[in-house]
């Protein structure tokens, strides 16, 4: 509640206060290439003590083992770190039960699958930096996890090609904060 | 005669090339997009050149597009389908989720049980609630001639692990529909969350 107060009274005075800075950083943003190498950073940091199998090798296990499984995605990890995600707000029973479910997971020995993505999401948001530092503290949450056991991959269940191909050309076409960037300067120009 | 007309094709074709090379690449001027023209292939088909380019999604035409939506089906679509091949499924899902409506995943299944009357937003609200109803429809059934698969987000975890406990099996797989939608339909994730065209259940509660 306190909070939303905050906000509202606040959040009109820092935009404003805030607008050169962010403006700044929207025109910095980063390029593909760039993004892929904290991509790959990000995922020697967080994920090389983890033991994932290639998508393909996961379907494979998935269907020769023909039981439950399941899959921690982008909107299960924020709720590990205390803050809302998905279709979900966050409440500490939530939180508690979560990890009730992980733990038994790890007892009964069902496959747990992760997003190896890190950083996908950065390129559709204009701030794409201040949101790969939020998804970065998300991602902080995968310490509930034990590093001593096999994972899946979840991406294979999450997206299909044809995502990752819309997501490409709604950057080509625009979508993305870049190319504004790049529209707007030449407007400028 | 032949010689006008195969001239007027001629120039009909580069038109729609130029055409293609400005929907392509707007910001260029003529000369350029006329260059640009000439290194697509002038010997294709322009009628279907140009219906490729004004497409700005995934080519179901394109050799390239179908071999990747081939190897989609082959590696990933035809092996899970494979879980549920002569088995009763359950679809635990909230109201604006579709699993498995618009495409073919549920056709392996001896039957298909919606129990979709969930809020789609924070279902964890009602997860004990969930929970009765997923059991009462379990109890009818064996075991082994019976499996879940659960659709909403956080609470499903919860909902295949306590499932999971009582011997039964579920999957937790909510974007794997509307994935294998996206690439049937050619639509974009949000369009295919606004079709809605089918709204026919089974409901057993």
């Amino acid at each position: 509640m306190l909070k939303k107060i905050y906000k509202k009274i606040m959040y009109p005075f820092l935009r404003v206060l805030y607008k050169p800075i962010l403006d700044e950083v929207r025109e910095n943003s980063v390029d593909k290439a760039t993004l892929w190498g904290i991509e790959m950073l990000l995922r020697k940091e967080f994920m090389a003590k983890y033991k994932i199998l290639s998508p393909q090798k996961s379907i494979e296990f998935l269907c020769e083992k023909r039981g439950s499984f399941i899959r921690l995605g982008d909107g299960d990890l924020p709720i590990l770190c205390d803050k809302g995600g998905g279709m979900h707000k966050f409440s500490t029973t939530l939180k508690e039960r979560l990890m009730f479910a992980l733990d038994s997971a790890n007892r009964l020995n069902i496959p747990i699958g992760i997003n190896v993505n890190l950083v996908k999401n950065v390129a559709l948001k204009d701030s794409g930096f201040f949101y790969a530092c939020e998804y970065l503290n998300a991602y902080g949450a995968i310490k509930y996890l034990p590093n001593d056991r096999v994972y899946f991959d979840g991406v294979a269940l999450r997206y299909s090609p044809m995502d990752f191909y819309v997501l490409d050309s709604k950057i080509q076409n625009g979508g993305g904060g870049r190319s504004k960037i790049a529209e707007s300067k030449l407007c400028k120009n | 005669m032949g010689g006008g007309a195969e001239a007027k094709s001629q120039n009909l074709n580069s038109a729609k090339i130029n055409k293609i090379a400005e929907s392509i690449n707007p910001n260029a001027d003529s000369a350029n997009n006329a260059k640009f023209a000439e290194s697509i292939n002038p010997n294709a088909d322009s009628a279907n050149l140009l219906d490729l380019a004004k497409n700005p999604h995934f080519y179901f035409d394109d050799s390239f597009g179908r071999r990747v939506f081939e190897d989609y089906l082959e590696i990933l679509i035809n092996p899970i389908k494979s879980l549920w091949r002569w088995k009763k499924v359950v679809v635990v899902e909230g109201f604006n989720s579709y699993f498995g409506v618009y495409n073919d995943l549920l056709d392996s299944a001896s039957e298909v049980i919606r129990l979709n009357s969930y809020p789609p937003f924070d279902a964890f609200s009602k997860i004990d609630e969930i929970l009765g109803d997923v059991m009462r429809v379990a109890r009818k059934y064996e075991k082994d001639e019976i499996c879940f698969i659960v659709a909403l987000g956080a609470s499903a975890k919860i909902l295949c692990v306590e499932l999971a406990m009582r011997g039964y099996i579920a999957y937790d797989m909510g974007n794997m529909s509307i994935s294998y939608d996206c690439i049937i339909h050619k639509k974009d994730r949000k369009l295919i969350d606004t079709l809605n065209l089918q709204k026919e259940y089974i409901l057993m509660l």
